[in-house]
């Protein structure tokens, strides 16, 4: 079963989010924060993660930077606010980043794009 | 004093006698003694607007120097309380309509997951409550989107992304979200889109915004199972797009008002159909910022047809441009 961590600051988002992707038949782990997110990746070992990037403690940045130093590397959609430019997108893929989604999102468009970089993997 | 503002200065330079104020945001009056109009003059200089100095002056030669500087720094003290106040303001409306997104999302996605069956099956009157829930949740948050919207607006820190953009694939796609929403009412939504029409280098999600927001009003405003016609074409150095529908119209003494914010044409009926009047500002913000122009031609009873557009040479600096749109200033719209 594919693993997918969610990471989110917001305890009433998380728990949603983690119900959401386990309907859809994932196995899910939350995180509350950047440290509570790198704490846990390479136990649990997600092939993908849902990164919030407005959270108390590290920033986006810091967080990708220092994953860099983890055994496992999983495909990052970041859930953000705000949009991005060409330049600043390329930046984020290059940091292992595959997509984004904008707040407020919605769930068959999350779900959806999950399904799509997961099912690449098998090809 | 160099940071004097403007109309301290001019008072200064011309001894003007009497008491100077603001009529309204076009125009300033000079006043005798007597309250008698000496003179009135427009408020055309960048510098009147931004202080919006609306408190009396006085000047008079006869007057002490003392007094003249004490007036001065009164008005000063105004304007900068004015701004932090404005900042306030803008800040507040910023940040609760952050707050109030997160909990929308938390709402939303678990109406969406019982929707689909996720945590069980629902019976068809659940179906129905949740449907009306979900619908009315998404007005929400809508509604909080324009308020950030409009506080970026006003703050001049609304982000703007122009990327090469297709036309026709821009139009098919919001579109095809639409129809969905025109469907419950048996409304059809046409594309009729000139073939030469060329790629702008726009904001899409933007544009799409305001697309959407134009779509939304014709839908609301037509009558059941009538037809809604998009036409883009080129013409000169622009690609102008008409959405037209057949619904009840708009007067035409409110045809250039309805750019305003929070205003309504009929408030009593527009309460019905939803909607604070915040739509159409921000959507005249982002097409004047893109160097277009937007605007309405109307019959009452008959229909309207709304008409923006979009140069085929992009202005440099979108976001610098922006910074420069008032959108309480109604004047440059056609």
């Amino acid at each position: 079963m594919r693993k997918i961590m969610i990471v989110e600051d917001e305890t009433d988002l998380r728990e949603m989010l983690s119900l959401m992707i386990r309907k859809e038949g994932f196995k899910t782990l939350t995180a509350e924060d950047g440290d509570d997110f790198l704490n846990k990746i390479d136990d649990f070992q997600p092939d993908l993660v849902t990164l919030d990037v407005m959270m108390p403690g590290l920033t986006t940045r810091e967080i990708l930077d220092k994953l860099k130093e983890k055994k496992t590397k999983p495909k990052i959609i970041l859930l953000t606010v705000v949009r991005y430019s060409d330049e600043e997108k390329q930046k984020l893929y290059k940091m292992g980043v595959v997509d984004y989604v904008t707040k407020p999102f919605e769930l068959d468009d999350l779900t959806n794009r999950i399904h799509k970089y997961l099912s690449k993997d098998k090809n | 004093m160099r940071d004097e503002p403007e109309v301290v200065k001019i008072l200064r330079e011309e001894e003007r006698t009497g008491i100077l104020y603001q009529k309204s945001s076009t125009t300033y009056k000079q006043l005798d003694s007597n309250e008698n109009t000496l003179d009135t003059m427009p408020a055309t200089s960048k510098d009147y607007k931004e202080n919006n100095v609306t408190a009396s002056f006085l000047s008079r030669p006869e007057q002490s120097m003392e007094q003249h500087k004490s007036y001065q720094k009164t008005t000063e003290e105004q304007i900068i309380q004015l701004k932090k106040l404005d900042k306030i303001k803008t800040n507040f409306l910023s940040v609760t309509s952050h707050e109030l997104r997160t909990p929308m999302s938390v709402i939303k996605g678990y109406i969406q997951m019982m929707l689909k069956g996720n945590l069980g099956t629902i019976s068809n009157e659940q179906k129905k409550a949740l449907d009306i829930i979900l619908r009315n949740s998404n007005q929400l948050d809508t509604l909080i989107q324009d308020i950030l919207d409009i506080s970026r607006l006003e703050s001049g820190t609304m982000k703007f992304i122009p990327e090469r953009t297709n036309v026709k694939n821009m139009l098919e796609q919001t579109i095809e979200i639409m129809q969905s929403i025109a469907d419950k009412k048996n409304i059809r939504i046409n594309l009729n889109l000139e073939e030469n029409t060329p790629d702008l280098i726009i904001d899409q999600e933007r544009i799409k915004q305001v697309i959407v927001n134009l779509l939304n009003n014709a839908i609301k405003f037509s009558y059941e199972g009538s037809i809604i016609t998009v036409f883009v074409r080129k013409t000169g150095d622009y690609v102008l797009f008409e959405i037209q529908d057949f619904g009840r119209g708009i007067p035409r003494d409110k045809q250039a008002k309805i750019f305003e914010l929070f205003y309504q044409v009929d408030l009593e009926r527009d309460r019905k159909f939803g909607g604070v009047g915040l739509g159409l500002a921000v959507s005249r913000g982002i097409i004047l910022a893109h160097g277009g122009n937007i605007w309405v031609e109307s019959e009452h009873g008959k229909g309207s047809t709304f008409r923006f557009t979009l140069p085929v040479t992009p202005v440099q600096n979108l976001e610098g441009k922006f910074r420069e749109v008032d959108i309480f200033k109604l004047n440059d719209t056609q």
